[in-house]
C-alpha cells in the first residue's frame, strides 16, 4: 500500500529509501514557504494542479532513475506508472544506456564524417515514439536512421553503408554556408538583403531602400534577412559589410542606402542596376 | 559605455588623416575603409549613415 511520509532530514531521508529497495519510491522535495509545493504534497495523494516550485524524484533499488521538475500532474502520474511498471536488473539496465550511449555517438560521427544534411529526434523524451515506431518500422532497437520516409537501418547497416560510399549518395548533402549565400545573392540579377520585404519594410534604411529601386523601375527580388539568422550573420561576413540592407548586382555587391542615394544623385544607379558595375 | 559623437570624430580624424584617401576610389571602397577604421565602435552602434567625399567634392558641393 502506498503512504506518504514526511521527511525531516538527511539521515530520515537514507533510512526512508534503505526501508523501500525493492519498491519505487516517490520523493517530493519541497519549499515550505511555497503554497504550490503543500498542494503537491496533496497530489502525491491525490492528482492536483500544475504550478511551480517542485522537484520530484524518483528512486530504485537505492538509486535515483529518473526525476520530474516542475508540478505536473499529468506527467506525474505517466512516470509514477512508467517507472512502477519497470521490472529488470538495474545494472543489465544500467549497460544497455551506456552501450546505447556509444552506438548514438559512433552513427552522429559517421554522418558528420559524410557531411550528411540531417535531423533528429529524440525517443528517450517520449515514449509513445519510442515504443510506437519500433512497432511501426517492425525494427526492435534504436538508432533507426530514415532517408525520405524509408528505414534505412540501425548503426550496423550504416556502418556499411558509408563503407562502400553508398551513404553519400543515398543521402543529401549539408551544403556549405558558403555555397548557400552564394546562391541567395545569385538568385536574380539584383538583389537586396532587408530587414523585412518590400511590402513591408522593417528599418528605415531598407524602406528608403526599395522606394529608390521602385523609383528607378529596374526589376529587383529581396530576402528578409529578419528570418534567417544564418544569412544575417553570414552574409556581414562573406561580403565583409556590416549593416544591412544590402543591394547585389549580377552576384557583387553595391553597397548599402548611402552608395544607393549617391549613385541616384549621380544619375548613374539606372545603368548600374540594368548592367552591373 | 555608449559611444560619444566626439570619441568617433577624433577616431577618423586621427585614422583617416586626410580625406585625400577617399580620392580614385569608388563609393565601396571608401565606406570599407570607414568600417575598418570604426570596427570596433561598430558592433555597439545599432544603425549608421555616411557621406564619403574627397576634399574637392566637398568644395564643390559647397560653393
Amino acid at each position: 500500500m502506498a503512504a506518504v511520509k514526511e521527511i525531516p532530514d538527511v539521515s530520515g531521508f537514507r533510512a526512508a529509501i534503505k526501508e523501500n529497495v525493492g519498491k519505487l519510491s516517490v520523493v517530493h522535495f519541497a519549499a515550505t514557504w511555497a503554497p504550490q509545493c503543500t498542494q503537491m504534497d496533496e497530489v502525491m495523494v491525490e492528482l492536483a494542479k500544475d504550478q511551480q516550485n517542485s522537484t520530484v524524484s524518483f528512486i530504485k533499488n537505492g538509486k535515483k532513475v529518473d526525476r520530474l521538475d516542475g508540478a505536473n500532474a499529468a506527467e506525474l502520474t505517466k512516470k509514477v506508472k512508467l517507472l512502477g511498471s519497470q521490472t529488470g536488473d538495474l545494472n543489465a539496465k544500467l549497460k544497455r544506456l551506456i552501450n546505447a550511449e556509444d552506438v548514438i555517438k559512433q552513427i552522429i560521427q559517421i554522418l558528420n564524417e559524410n557531411n550528411v544534411k540531417y535531423g533528429s529526434f529524440n525517443i528517450l523524451a517520449d515514449e509513445e515514439v519510442r515504443q510506437g515506431l519500433k512497432t511501426f518500422s517492425n525494427w526492435p532497437t534504436y538508432p533507426q536512421l530514415y532517408s525520405k520516409g524509408e528505414l534505412l537501418g540501425g548503426l550496423d547497416i550504416v556502418k556499411e553503408l558509408a563503407e562502400s560510399g553508398e551513404l553519400k549518395l543515398q543521402l543529401p548533402q549539408q551544403q556549405s554556408l558558403d555555397d548557400r549565400l552564394k546562391g541567395l545573392i545569385n538568385q536574380a540579377p539584383v538583389m537586396l538583403f532587408m530587414k523585412g520585404d518590400r511590402a513591408a519594410p522593417r528599418c528605415g534604411f531598407s524602406k528608403q531602400t526599395i522606394a529608390i529601386l521602385n523609383e528607378s523601375g529596374v526589376e529587383y527580388s529581396t530576402f528578409d534577412i529578419l528570418g534567417d539568422d544564418e544569412v544575417r550573420q553570414g552574409l556581414k561576413t562573406f561580403s565583409n559589410w556590416p549593416t544591412y540592407p544590402q543591394l547585389y548586382v549580377k552576384g557583387e555587391l553595391v553597397g548599402g542606402l548611402d552608395i544607393i542615394k549617391e549613385l541616384q544623385e549621380s544619375k548613374e544607379l539606372v545603368n548600374i542596376l540594368k548592367n552591373g558595375q | 559605455m555608449p559611444i560619444s559623437a566626439k570619441e568617433l570624430e577624433e577616431k577618423l580624424k586621427n585614422e583617416i588623416q586626410a580625406t585625400h584617401l577617399f580620392e580614385g576610389k569608388p563609393l565601396i571602397q571608401r565606406h570599407r575603409l570607414v568600417h575598418s577604421t570604426l570596427e570596433e565602435e561598430l558592433k555597439d552602434i545599432h544603425a549608421f549613415s555616411m557621406k564619403t567625399l574627397t576634399p574637392e567634392q566637398w568644395q564643390k558641393q559647397n560653393s
